[in-house]
């Protein structure tokens, strides 16, 4: 006999709405069925009245905690279009804005994270190390978390020699500051206790279900995409893929804090390297053809389908988000679980649900 | 004319598709995402696979009226994707995991088939 | 014992942040506050209302008339780059609150 719950639009530990329904039977999961639909902003309708500049304005809405890497990986898609190269500096600029953006979306997914299985103070703790984090980019770009960074064409603003010693300098204390969070989170007891051997995924399982990012390198697979050669900057970087070996939340946990240091070692190495000259060049006619553009956002691969016809307006813009394609995998690992651990394998996909269904 | 194209395979009919796909991954293919867009009377699939970060492409052509098999039974994440589909564009999937009948995203009483 | 360390400093340190209608923060110098629009140089050609991406400006050159609406805008500042005559700049000062939701700005009728 089945009872079934609904893990409802609003719950207290999800941070975008989303629905599933549980069916369980005693407290164990047997079932769930999921259900969207609560955010649909239909923005890709937004292409018949917005030519290909504003629609750069739009991508980058589509979430606020992932914004940098939607407008560089539509910039991108319509650069190919136009068979554009980008001058050295603009690709610099902008790959320094998205590994930023990456540090605030990891360190705010370990606060909540943390309030998950009820470290409220840690919570605190993570979002506090994210502020500076924030102001910096507030000083840098104009704005806390919707930059504008990136135009069909290079950058759009230039950084000086006081920025980039900003940067460095808040680097460090948020260096220190994640070896600190590093010890708690895996190192701690309770911590080790509710998340080891929960909702395992083996590396077959993982890689068949079409997962994307975090949740793909916790299970085995050596798969991050800015390893590929569309965006070739990271190689000159020094860029090494995180991945673990077990496939159960506390692996995925160990991802997210060593792409951490990853990120921070990223950002340094572009500082030092970083060329003088123009940081756009001019961009003339309107776009033809189709491209297709894939990245890493925080939470997994993202692609960008943009399709032009000699007119001004784009004629289709599709995307496809990390959570949406993580989302099938809940499906296959929460029948077995129990239902006070439900919130805890809801969060390690990092859902962005506002992204899914744009 | 079209100066900048993604490489494709053309696909024939439902049944070279199917085939296509379950070749695929026994060969170790991973599903990225499937792509719709009007063209002409009809509509045109796009599915986009990954291996290695080397994409490949299958295009078919979906007739006015006709119903496109579903791949789910194959990759289960499919899913997703085809049911968007049935709301947004108005198609019809045949043999989808979960059917969602046209109401994932869009309630009762909102427009239909806002990008058809 | 990094975290037991921070628990008591925390407890002995004033609190994180800041007391905020009585203490405020100076702006930064690119914050991105609010549009300001001098009528001095404008000619009335609409290109600010071409590159709008919400479509927040309204120009009618027969009327002569500007209109911007505060709360649709984004501060994407295309306008202030797009403008010929450099009309429109943006400063970093935050609006107070209850700020108007309309700027309108009609130029004055010339004298026959």
């Amino acid at each position: 006999m089945t009872t079934v719950i609904p893990f409802g639009p609003q719950h207290p530990v999800l941070p975008e709405p989303v629905s599933l329904k549980l069916e369980l039977d005693n407290d164990v999961v047997v079932g769930a069925l999921p259900s969207l639909g609560y955010v649909h902003r239909g923005l890709e309708k937004f292409i018949d009245t917005k030519d290909y500049n504003q629609t750069t304005y739009i991508c980058e809405r589509i979430c606020g905690i992932c914004s940098a890497l939607h407008g560089i990986t539509y910039t991108k898609a319509v650069e190919k279009l136009f068979d554009l190269e980008i001058p050295e500096r603009g690709e610099y600029i902008r790959v320094i804005i998205g590994e930023l953006n990456r540090v605030h979306s990891h360190l705010l997914w370990l606060g909540l994270f943390a309030d998950g299985f009820g470290f409220e103070s840690l919570f605190y703790e993570c979002w506090k190390y994210r502020e500076p984090v924030l102001d910096v980019l507030e000083v840098i770009t104009g704005n806390r978390v919707i930059h504008s960074i990136s135009k069909v064409g290079g950058a759009s603003k230039d950084l000086t020699k006081e920025h980039l010693d900003m940067i460095l300098k808040m680097l460090d204390t948020v260096e220190s500051q994640v070896k600190d969070l590093e010890k708690v989170f895996i190192n701690n007891y309770t911590v080790k206790k509710r998340t080891v051997g929960l909702a395992t995924m083996s590396k077959q399982l993982a890689y068949e279900a079409g997962t994307a990012g975090p949740t793909l390198r916790g299970s085995g697979n050596a798969i991050d995409l800015r390893e590929q050669e569309d965006w070739d900057i990271y190689k000159d970087l020094g860029f090494k893929v995180v991945v673990e070996k077990d496939g159960d939340c506390y692996a995925r946990t160990k991802v997210r804090v060593f792409e951490l240091y990853e990120s921070i070692k990223l950002i340094r190495n572009a500082i030092s390297k970083m060329p003088n000259g123009e940081i756009a060049t001019p961009v003339k006619g309107n776009p033809t053809g189709e491209a297709i553009m894939r990245t890493e956002q925080p939470r997994g691969e993202v692609v960008y389908y943009v399709k032009g016809n000699g007119t001004k307006n784009l004629e289709r813009l599709k995307i496809r988000t990390p959570t949406f394609a993580n989302i099938p995998s809940l499906l296959l690992t929460l029948p077995g679980i129990k239902l006070a651990d439900v919130p805890i394998v809801v969060l390690t996909i990092d859902p962005c649900i506002s992204c899914t269904e744009r | 004319m079209l100066k900048n194209t993604i490489e494709t395979i053309e696909m024939k009919n439902g049944a070279e598709v199917l085939k296509n796909v379950q070749d695929l991954k026994n060969d170790g293919y991973r599903y990225a995402t499937m792509i719709c867009l009007k063209k002409e009377a009809g509509h045109e699939l796009i599915y986009i696979f990954d291996k290695d970060y080397k994409l490949k492409n299958l295009r078919y052509f979906v007739k006015p009226g006709e119903k496109p098999k579903s791949v789910s039974g194959i990759y289960l994440c499919a899913l997703l994707i085809e049911n968007e589909y049935q709301d947004l564009f108005g198609l019809t999937f045949d043999g989808i995991a979960i059917d969602y009948k046209g109401h994932l995203y869009l309630t009762p009483n909102s427009p239909k088939t806002p990008l058809a | 014992m990094g975290m037991l360390n921070l628990i008591i400093a925390n407890v002995s340190k004033k609190p994180a942040t800041r007391l905020y209608p009585f203490e405020i923060r100076a702006p930064f110098k690119e914050f991105k506050g609010r549009i300001i629009f001098d009528p001095a140089n404008c000619i009335y050609c609409g290109i600010c209302q071409k590159k709008c991406p919400p479509d927040a400006i309204k120009v009618t050159k027969a009327d002569k008339t500007w209109e911007l609406n505060v709360f649709r805008c984004i501060m994407c500042t295309e306008c202030v780059g797009g403008c010929p005559k450099d009309c429109i700049t943006i400063s970093n000062e935050r609006p107070k609150t209850g700020a108007k939701e309309f700027i309108k700005n009609v130029a004055p009728a010339t004298p026959k």
